[in-house]
């Protein structure tokens, strides 16, 4: 997976996978930014979101940033690999949309105020042998980031965490009415099974 | 000076699986059961408005006319993602307070039973050739390659981020706020689960997008609800029954998000959410310590933690405090989601912004059974829906 821009592609030319990408020596995320107001985004623009005006300039990210949020997803479109990780890395003030790669996908290895850097990394080749360059982000340096709970909810140390205790960390609330115990569940939300298990909130929104 | 606006009748459908019932069957059976609640019938209505997102077809404000009275008087049929019930009331609170006419239906209908993920549940292929199109001249799908498309993920960031900011947000903060709906939807017959769950059962469901495991995401499933809504000036000539039973739209707010940094690459749920909240109290006339009940949209726990801090429930950064103190559990100071919420109750998305004021109402008018809260007076209803549109009603119970 994910090896660096560099090298991998000898025959063809290469595509970046989205037009804010320019590879080359040094691949960077280039923004456009309201020559008026300074809001930055990532896509063609009509007009400025936050000042309505019409004229943009270019700006080429840092290429290091720190991970403001993120998020494991285990469930996904069929034909995308899972567990990934989903990230927002702020670079110089500009928060990025990207995956978290060369890190193990789990919450231990995770966690937010983490540095990392960008990368490229290959998606793959088309029937003109041209080759897709998507980018990610990765760690910096080498250190195993010990899993610190408490901080951006790298739950991490294990479930229960021991002390709370099951029963009802906070004040008297707790019992409220219900049909007692825990026991039931088998297997949580249970029932539904196969077919509502997986919720979700709103409609399609965003989208390239 | 503008009328006031009240709930005269409303209702909401049994959530969970509705197989031999069809999209407009539910959204009827909401309506009449409305109609019949505020003690009238379509001969009276002078507007309507309706939402369903997924049903396909195309007008289902006047696929319930066909049903129930082609009457002749307009009909909007709204989206606004999960805040399209909130806008169908809110519209017809607009056409209200206009003056255009005195009573108005309102409807919002899902089926959803054994849906999956609503975004980012399907891919398409790549092409055969590298061909930039759309607004980031992509050249091939870039949900999994460029962050997630997906609700529980999109909304796991939202969770995460909070916690980056103040701290204390671990897994199982927001597991046991699953905990606590799922223990408060065994109280609610209407609820499309009414299961209590433990919390190592919650932690060690099958996980979604961290740390959403699957009972901490909305339960997709059928459902409808409606209301009818009146002025204050017809109400007045109404009998005492439907006055005393009557509940005041003290606050009807729609917002949008103001463009902030980063708020088109993750949505920003927060911003818009404590603009209505804010504008709400203001209408109203009440703050957060008045409200005796609150609904808000835990579309996933990660959603209700950030929602306590933006609806104002806790100081600023302290919703982790706040929720540790026992304050949203039923007996506690602030009860929020005593519906058992999207991750019990369910989550129709085009019924939900009206499914929350009814659970409201049925506190005021004193008529939730075993749930309810206690003289209840005054209580709030959120629903977000991503893109973005917050919707936030404030209800008051009739004085006596």
């Amino acid at each position: 997976m994910g090896s660096t821009s560099s090298g991998m592609v000898a025959m063809g030319s290469q595509v970046p996978l989205v037009s804010y990408l320019v590879l080359g020596e040094s691949p960077q995320l280039v923004v456009s930014e309201c020559s008026a107001c300074g809001a930055r985004f990532f896509d063609r623009r009509v007009a400025c979101a936050a000042c309505g005006a019409r004229s943009f300039g270019s700006v080429p990210l840092p290429t290091e940033g720190e991970v403001r949020t993120f998020t494991i997803v285990s469930m996904a479109a069929p034909g995308i690999p899972v567990p990934f990780v989903a990230a927002v890395v702020v670079c110089g003030g500009t928060s990025v949309r990207a995956n978290l790669v060369h890190v193990p996908a789990d919450p231990e290895h995770v966690r937010t105020g983490m540095r990392v850097r960008l990368v490229t990394v290959p998606v793959g080749v088309d029937a003109a042998g041209t080759e897709a360059v998507g980018f990610g982000f990765e760690p910096v340096g080498t250190e195993p980031l010990p899993a610190r709970p408490g901080s951006g909810g790298a739950g991490s140390g294990g479930r229960g965490s021991g002390g709370a205790g099951s029963g009802g960390a906070g004040s008297g609330g707790r019992g409220s009415g219900g049909a007692g115990s825990g026991g039931t569940g088998s297997g949580g939300t249970g029932s539904g099974g196969a077919e509502d298990p997986e919720a979700v909130g709103a409609t399609p929104v965003e989208v390239a | 000076m503008t009328d006031d606006v009240w709930i005269l009748g409303i209702h909401m459908t049994k959530f969970g699986k509705h197989p031999e019932t069809d999209t407009v069957d539910l959204a009827c059976e909401a309506a009449l059961a409305a109609l019949a609640d505020g003690g009238v019938t379509m001969r009276d209505i002078g507007v309507m408005a309706a939402g369903n997102l997924l049903g396909g077809g195309l007008g289902i404000g006047q696929a319930v006319q066909k049903q129930i009275g082609q009457t002749g008087i307009p009909v909007y049929n709204v989206a606004n993602a999960c805040a399209t019930g909130a806008t169908a009331l809110r519209t017809v609170v607009m056409a209200i307070k206009a003056g255009e006419c005195d009573l108005g239906l309102a409807v919002g209908v899902e089926k959803l039973a054994g849906a999956g993920l609503l975004a980012g549940g399907h891919r398409a292929g790549d092409d055969d050739t590298w061909t930039p199109s759309g607004r980031f001249g992509a050249v091939a799908p870039i949900d999994g390659r460029i962050g997630t498309e997906t609700m529980p993920g999109v909304f796991a960031q939202v969770g995460l981020e909070y916690g980056h900011r103040y701290g204390g947000a671990t897994f199982e903060v927001f597991a046991r706020i699953s905990e606590k709906n799922h223990a408060h939807s065994t109280l609610n017959p209407l609820a499309a689960y009414s299961k209590r769950l433990t919390l190592e059962q919650i932690m060690g469901d099958v996980m979604i997008a961290y740390p959403n495991t699957r009972p901490m995401c909305s339960a997709n499933c059928d459902g409808a609800a409606a209301a009818v809504l009146v002025s204050g000036s017809r109400l007045r000539t109404l009998p005492a029954e439907q006055r005393r039973r009557a509940v005041k739209v003290a606050a009807s707010v729609l917002t949008t998000d103001p463009w902030e940094e980063a708020c088109q690459v993750l949505p920003d749920v927060n911003t818009l959410t404590r603009n209505a909240a804010r504008q709400a109290y203001e209408a109203a006339g009440v703050g957060p310590g008045d409200l005796d009940l609150v609904e808000l949209h835990d579309c996933f726990a990660t959603a209700e933690l950030v929602h306590y801090d933006n609806l104002m429930l806790c100081e600023e950064g302290g919703a982790v405090d706040f929720f540790a103190s026992g304050a949203p559990w039923r007996d506690g100071r602030m009860p929020v989601n005593v519906s058992g919420g999207l991750q019990s109750k369910g989550h129709p998305i085009a019924a939900t912004g009206i499914a929350n004021v009814w659970e409201v109402c049925h506190h005021l008018r004193g008529e939730a059974g075993q749930r309810q809260i206690d003289g209840a007076r005054v209580g709030l209803a959120h629903v977000i829906g991503l893109g973005s549109a917050c919707g936030v009603h404030i209800l008051e119970r009739a004085a006596t």
